[in-house]
């Protein structure tokens, strides 16, 4: 067993009561297979998130972001100082 | 007074996926994200900030009868919502995870933003490159 998975097990042994922790066990054993298939659909969640932010971050889009702020405030605040 | 602006590149994204959303799908999800927020799976994946303008990049997720998807949103200064990308939750980006599968996300919506955005720009009233709907 990994440290951290340990270590999140001693942080439900902490926070549910023996019997929520038989229901959390026997919840884990009858749904692997399932749990497996979560485990992957957040993988490439996370994967999905951190990659939208890394393009959204770079330099060509931070640039045309620059634009559609400057074309906002002029459409919306034609008056205002830039 | 918020508008949701979809621009002509959405409208293609969105025509590969005719089978499961439309346009109006689409609007009606934004204006219930903007009457009750962030709904479960939802998120802010980050804000930008361009003086006194800030771009807020959004992902939500969308449920029209056995079709489910996500898809980004870029928020203008709280009042326009910009559709940029969208595509299923079991879709070739989800489940099917292959080996060069960042890579094709990546490209993806790099095309998806630099569309969206370009759309944004180009559009004036003589050559208009996205529609409008007020939102109340």
């Amino acid at each position: 067993m990994t440290e951290l998975l340990q270590q999140a097990f001693t942080i439900v042994s902490m926070n549910f009561s023996p019997k929520e922790q038989e229901r959390f066990a026997h919840l884990i054993i009858e749904n692997i297979s399932r749990l497996r298939e979560f485990l992957e659909e957040e993988s490439e969640e996370r994967n999905f998130d951190r990659i939208a932010v890394k393009t959204v971050k770079s330099p060509k889009i931070q640039n045309m972001l620059g634009r559609v702020a400057e074309k906002y405030r002029n459409r919306n605040y034609p008056g205002n100082p830039q | 007074m918020k508008r949701i602006l979809i621009t002509g590149y959405f409208r293609k994204l969105l025509k590969k996926l005719r089978k499961h959303f439309d346009e109006q799908d689409i609007t009606d999800d934004i204006k219930e994200f903007v009457r009750i927020g962030f709904r479960k799976g939802e998120s802010r994946l980050t804000t930008e900030i361009f003086g006194d303008v800030t771009v807020e990049i959004v992902k939500l997720r969308i449920r029209v009868h056995n079709s489910a998807g996500r898809y980004l949103i870029g928020i203008i200064d709280g009042n326009e919502y910009l559709p940029i990308f969208i595509d299923l939750k079991t879709g070739c980006y989800g489940r099917n995870m292959s080996f060069n599968a960042d890579k094709k996300t990546a490209s993806m919506l790099e095309s998806a933003l630099e569309n969206t955005l370009a759309d944004y720009l180009e559009h004036t009233e003589e050559h208009p490159m996205f529609t409008e709907y007020l939102i109340e």
